[in-house]
C-alpha cells in the first residue's frame, strides 16, 4: 500500500524558503537602467523623524501637491510605496525604507539596499571618504539639535553648565545617540572651545564631561529617570519628547554653541544618493529634488500644517511636534549659508581626524566640491521658479 | 563434507579480536561444527568460551577470521535471510509495542500493516501472551513476558533457523522451565534448525538433540542427548543423561571459567 | 479538604506575580519609563488595534510576523540540524570533520551574526526573490526577511544538531543488530531504529533551540529596514517613549515563549511516552 506524503504549511514555507534563498539576489533594484522596467523602482532611506519632515509632508498630502503643484507623490501602499509623478506621468515608483539614523543610511546605500537616503551629512560624508561613490544631491535641514539636562540638575544656560562643568565635583554626564550624529560633534567642538576635558572612559580622573553613547535605536528618556545621565544633545523631537515628559529642559540650542556663529544654521540632514543612481536618473531625481523644495515651502508656510503632518507620520503628540518643528530650519536650496556650513563640517570633522582616506587632506572647498552633486538641486530650484511655485 | 541436510556449517573458523589493551585475542579457533535440518543443537560452555561469537558469526554479525561459515550452503557474510535470532536480553525496541516489535520483521521485509498486526498477533497467541498486553511497551511487562515477545519477533517472519543466546537466562527457574516447553512445543510444531547457547547443563540436555561442548575457542565434545520426549527431569534416564553430560562437561572443561585463546607473542586476557 | 488544598496552591502560585504587579505599581508611580499597570493592559485589551501613538502595526500582527519568522528560521533550522547530528551521531568521519566547527560555532551568541547577515542578505526576502520590485505587494512574504531567518537558524541550529548527535550516538547496538539480523537494510536501520531511538533527544533539542530562537527574535528585529514583528514595536516603543507597548509586547512575548515551550514539551513527552518512569 502506498504512503500518502502530506505536506503541511510550514514544510512548504520552508522548501519555498530554501528555494528563494538560492536566489536571494534576484530582484535588487540596483540593475541599469535599460534591464528595468518602466517605471523604475527607487528605495529611499529615511529615519522617521522631524527631520526628514519634507518627505513626510509630501507622502501624506499628495493630493494637495498634485492640486497645487502638479508634482506630487500618489500614494500606492501608505507610509511604505509612492508613485512619483509629474504631470500625468509617472516618473518613479518610490519605497520608503526606515533604515534608522548615523551610519546606518549609508550603510544601506552601500549595501544596495536603497538609492536615495535621507540622513546626516557627516556619516554621508564618512563613507564617501571611504570611496563610496554617494553625493549630497539637496539640504534638508539645518539646526534643530539641543542640550537638555534633567530638570533637577541646576543648570538653565549654557554659561551655567560650562561653569558647572569646570566647578571642582562630580563630572557631568552626557549622552549622544552616535559616534558621527551632528549633534554630538558640534558639542564636542564646543566643549574643547571652553576648555572643558571631556572623556568618553568615566574612570578618566581629569575628565569635567563623561560623554555616554546610549546608541541611535533607543532613547535618552530611561537614561534621564534613572540619572544614569545629567544630560544628552540629541536632534528633534527627542528634545521635545524629554522635555513633553517632563524629565528634562532645554539649556541650549546647539546652533549657539561656541565658537560663536559657527554652528548658525548647520548642515545636520540631506538628500544623497548614488552616483550610479544619479547618472541612470537625473530625471528623477531632479523630480524628487522638487517635491523636497515645494514641501520645504510648504512647512516653512504653514506650520500648522508641518506639525499636523508631522505627528501624523512619526505617531508623536501635536504637543511634542509643536514644540519641535519651529525648532528647526527647513532648508532645500544650497544656499551659500549652508554651503558655509559644509565647509565648516569639513574642518571640523578634519579636526578630530574622522576622515581618514579621500578627504583625510583636502580643502574645505575640495571636500564640497566632491561630496556635494548640486547641479541637479539648482536646475529643480530654477524651474521651480520659472513656473513661479517657489521664490 | 558437505550434506544437503547440514544447514548450518562451520569450517574452521577462528575469530580474533585486537584489543587496545590486551592485543590479539582468538574467541574462537579451528571450530568444526555442522547443523541438521529441524535438529534442536545446544552450545554449551562456560562464560568466555566463544558461544556467543559462535552465533554472531551464523547470524552474519561478524565475520570470522579464518574459516567459513555456511547456512543453506551459502557463505555467511551479512546477515542472511530466514534466520532469526533471540539475545540473552531480548534487546525489544523499547519504543515500540508489543504488537510492534513482534512485527517488526515483516514490516521491514514490506509486508502490509493489516496483515503483518494479524500474523503478529498469531504468533503472539502462540507464545501465550495475552491479546491485553499486545498495546504495551516493553518496560511494563515482566522480565518472561519480554523474553516471549523477543521470541515472537524472531518467529514472526517464519525463519528456517533459530539462534538463540542464553534467551532464558534472565528469568526465575519457574518462568524458564515454562519457556523452555514452549520453545519445545514451538519446536515440534515447526521444526526449524535451532542453535541454542547456554551455560546450563540441566538447560542444555532438556532441550537439545546434541550437545556441543566449547571451551578455550574450541569444540571438545558433541555428544547426542537421545532422551525420548517428551524428557521429565525427575525420570531415571534423564538423570542419568544429565549425569553423564556432567561428567564429560567436567573432564574436558573442569573447573576453569572459560577464557579465550590469546595469540602467542600477546598479553593474556578473557573473551572481549 | 481538597479545596482547602487546592487554594492554598493557588494562593502559593499566586505570591509571586502578585508581589511582581506590587513592585511594578509602585515602580509606576510618577515613571515615565515604567508606564501604569492599568496602561498595559489597556494595550493588552486592543490587541488588534494599531497604536495611535507608535509607529508600528497592531500587537497581534507584530506577534503574527514574529511567530512566523521563528517559525521559518526554527523550521529550517530542524530540517538540517536533524540529518547533520545523525551523520555526525553514527559516522566518525562525519564527527572529527564538522565536531570542531561545530563547537566553536555554537558558543558564539547568534545575536553575533547580525551584522553578517546584514551584509549577506540586506534587505532580501522571498519576496524580492519572487517578485524583484514587487515584493512590496506581498506583505507576508517580504516580512519574512533571509537576514532574520538566518540569525534565528543559527541560534537554533547548535542545540539541535548536539541533542541529535549525542541521541544517534547513544543507540543501542543490540537494537541496531536485532533490526539488521531481520533484514533492514541502511535506510530502515534509519527509519525504524536510530531515529526513533535518538527521537527524545531530538526533541529536548527542538525544545531547546525553540527557545532560543524566539529569544533571538527580538534582538534580529531591530534590523534596520525592518518593519513588523514584537521586537520591532518594543524598539519603536522605547525610541518613541511609549512604553507600555514596550512592556506589553513584552508580556506578549513572554506568553507566546511560554506557549510554544508548552507545545514543544507536549511534543517531547509524546514521543518519549514509551520511556519508563523514573521512581
Amino acid at each position: 500500500m502506498r504512503r500518502h506524503v502530506r505536506i503541511g504549511p510550514g514544510a512548504l514555507a520552508i522548501v519555498l524558503l530554501v528555494v528563494t534563498a538560492l536566489g536571494f539576489g534576484c530582484g535588487r533594484s540596483g540593475e541599469e537602467a535599460e534591464d528595468r522596467p518602466e517605471p523604475p523602482l527607487l528605495n529611499v532611506g529615511h529615519v522617521g523623524h522631524d527631520h526628514h519632515l519634507a518627505l513626510y509632508v509630501a507622502a501624506l498630502e499628495g493630493e494637495r501637491f498634485k492640486r497645487d503643484y502638479g508634482i506630487y507623490l500618489r500614494e500606492v501602499k501608505a507610509r511604505e510605496v509612492y508613485d512619483l509623478v509629474d504631470g500625468d506621468k509617472v516618473l518613479a515608483r518610490l519605497r520608503l525604507i526606515k533604515v534608522g539614523g548615523g551610519s546606518r543610511m549609508p550603510a544601506a546605500m552601500s549595501r544596495g539596499e536603497i538609492e536615495i537616503g535621507l540622513g546626516g551629512v557627516v556619516p554621508v560624508a564618512k563613507f564617501a571618504d571611504r570611496g563610496e561613490p554617494f553625493k549630497i544631491i539637496c539640504p534638508l535641514q539645518t539646526d534643530g539639535d539641543m542640550l537638555v539636562m534633567r530638570k533637577d540638575v541646576a543648570v538653565e544656560d549654557w554659561s551655567a553648565f560650562v561653569a558647572t562643568a569646570k566647578a571642582p565635583g562630580k563630572p557631568l554626564k552626557i549622552g549622544y545617540k552616535a559616534p558621527v550624529a551632528v549633534a554630538k560633534l558640534v558639542f564636542e567642538r564646543a566643549l574643547k572651545e571652553e576648555g572643558i576635558a571631556y572623556s568618553y572612559d568615566p574612570a578618566e580622573a581629569e575628565a569635567r564631561i563623561i560623554l555616554v553613547n546610549f546608541g541611535s535605536e533607543t532613547s535618552p528618556i530611561p537614561l534621564m529617570e534613572s540619572k544614569a545621565i545629567d544630560g544628552f544633545v540629541m536632534n528633534q523631537p527627542a528634545v521635545a519628547v524629554a522635555v513633553d515628559k517632563g524629565l528634562g529642559k532645554v539649556i541650549a540650542e546647539l546652533r549657539d554653541l561656541p565658537p560663536e556663529g559657527k554652528w548658525v544654521n548647520h548642515p545636520c540632514c540631506c538628500v544623497s544618493a548614488t552616483e550610479r543612481t544619479i547618472a541612470a536618473y537625473p530625471e528623477i531625481i531632479k523630480a524628487f529634488v522638487k517635491v523636497i523644495v515645494l514641501s520645504t515651502e510648504l512647512i516653512k508656510s504653514d506650520q500648522a500644517l508641518a506639525v499636523d503632518c508631522a505627528s501624523r507620520w512619526t505617531k508623536y503628540d501635536t504637543a511634542v511636534e509643536e514644540a519641535s518643528i519651529p525648532t528647526i530650519t527647513y532648508i532645500a536650496e544650497p544656499t551659500d549659508s549652508w554651503v558655509a556650513g559644509m565647509r565648516t563640517w569639513c574642518e571640523m570633522v578634519a579636526e578630530i581626524e574622522l576622515f581618514t582616506g579621500e578627504y583625510a587632506d583636502a580643502s574645505p572647498e575640495a571636500f564640497v566640491k566632491d561630496v556635494c552633486d548640486l547641479d541637479l538641486c539648482r536646475a529643480a530650484i530654477a524651474e521651480l521658479r520659472e513656473k513661479g511655485l517657489v521664490e | 563434507m558437505n550434506t544437503a541436510a547440514e544447514i548450518v556449517r562451520f569450517e574452521r573458523v577462528g575469530k580474533r579480536f585486537t584489543t587496545p589493551a590486551r592485543g590479539d585475542v582468538w574467541a574462537l579457533e579451528e571450530l568444526d561444527l555442522a547443523c541438521r535440518a529441524g535438529e534442536l543443537t545446544c552450545v554449551l560452555g562456560p562464560s568466555g568460551c566463544g558461544k556467543t561469537t559462535l552465533l554472531r558469526l551464523a547470524a552474519g554479525l561478524d565475520t570470522p577470521t579464518n574459516g567459513r561459515v555456511l547456512v543453506r550452503g551459502r557463505r555467511v557474510d551479512r546477515p542472511p535471510e530466514g534466520v532469526g535470532m533471540v539475545s540473552q536480553e531480548g534487546s525489544l525496541l523499547p519504543w515500540r509495542r508489543v504488537i510492534g516489535n513482534a512485527a517488526l520483521g515483516l514490516e521491514v521485509a514490506g509486508v502490509g500493516r493489516a496483515e503483518r498486526k494479524a500474523r503478529a498477533r498469531a504468533v503472539l497467541e502462540r507464545v501465550h501472551l495475552p491479546r491485553e498486553v499486545e498495546r504495551s511497551y516493553p518496560h511494563e511487562l515482566s522480565g518472561g513476558m519480554r523474553q516471549r515477545v523477543a521470541l515472537a519477533r524472531a518467529l514472526c517472519p517464519n525463519p528456517r533457523i533459530l539462534l538463540m543466546d542464553e534467551p532464558f537466562a534472565s528469568v526465575d527457574e519457574p518462568t524458564r522451565h515454562h519457556l523452555q516447553k514452549e520453545l519445545l512445543e514451538l519446536w515440534a510444531a515447526d521444526r526449524q534448525t535451532i542453535l541454542f547457547v547456554t551455560h546450563s547443563i540441566e538447560e542444555a540436555v532438556y532441550l537439545a538433540d546434541r550437545v556441543v561442548v566449547m571451551t578455550f575457542a574450541r569444540a571438545v565434545a558433541d555428544l547426542p542427548i537421545e532422551v525420548p520426549r517428551p524428557r521429565d527431569r525427575l525420570s531415571d534416564e534423564f538423570v542419568g543423561t544429565l549425569v553423564e553430560v556432567r561428567r564429560a562437561f567436567t573432564k574436558h572443561v573442569g573447573n576453569q571459567s572459560g577464557k579465550a585463546h590469546v595469540a602467542p607473542g600477546t598479553t593474556g586476557g578473557s573473551h572481549p | 479538604m481538597r479545596t482547602k488544598r487546592l487554594l492554598i496552591q493557588i494562593g502559593l502560585g499566586a505570591i509571586v506575580p502578585v508581589a511582581i504587579l506590587v513592585v511594578w505599581h509602585v515602580a509606576s508611580v510618577g515613571s515615565v519609563v515604567v508606564p501604569s499597570i492599568g496602561s498595559v493592559v489597556e494595550v493588552l485589551g486592543h490587541p488588534f488595534r494599531e497604536p495611535p501613538n507608535l509607529d508600528a502595526t497592531s500587537l497581534a500582527d507584530g506577534a503574527g510576523v514574529s511567530i512566523l519568522r521563528v517559525l521559518c528560521g526554527f523550521g529550517l533550522a530542524a530540517l538540517t540540524a536533524i540529518p547533520v547530528g545523525l551523520l555526525v551521531g553514527r559516522c566518525r568521519t562525519a564527527m572529527a570533520a564538522l565536531s570542531p566547527t561545530i563547537a566553536a560555532a555554537m558558543v558564539i551568541s547568534p545575536i553575533a551574526w547580525i551584522p553578517v547577515a546584514i551584509i549577506v542578505f540586506g534587505l532580501s526576502s522571498p519576496a524580492t526573490a519572487l517578485y524583484g520590485d514587487r515584493a512590496w505587494e506581498f506583505g507576508v512574504l517580504d516580512q519574512l526577511r533571509f537576514a532574520i531567518v538566518a540569525v534565528i537558524w543559527l541560534g537554533a541550529f547548535f542545540p539541535i544538531v548536539l541533542n541529535t548527535a549525542a541521541g544517534a550516538r547513544n543507540v543501542r547496538e543490540s537494537h541496531i543488530e536485532a533490526a539488521r539480523v531481520l533484514g533492514a537494510r541502511r535506510r530502515q536501520l534509519l527509519t525504524k531504529i536510530i531515529i526513533p531511538a535518538a527521537g527524545p533527544s531530538i526533541m529536548t533539542g527542538l525544545r531547546v533551540g525553540g527557545g532560543i530562537a524566539w529569544r533571538v527574535i527580538i534582538a534580529a528585529e531591530i534590523f534596520p529596514g525592518t518593519r513588523g514583528g514584537l521586537g520591532y514595536m518594543i524598539t519603536t516603543a522605547h525610541e518613541q517613549a511609549s512604553y507600555e507597548y514596550a512592556f506589553a509586547s513584552i508580556i506578549v512575548i513572554g506568553l507566546i515563549g511560554l506557549v510554544l515551550d508548552g507545545v514543544l514539551r507536549l511534543a517531547e513527552a509524546r514521543v518519549a511516552r514509551w520511556r519508563p518512569k523514573e521512581r
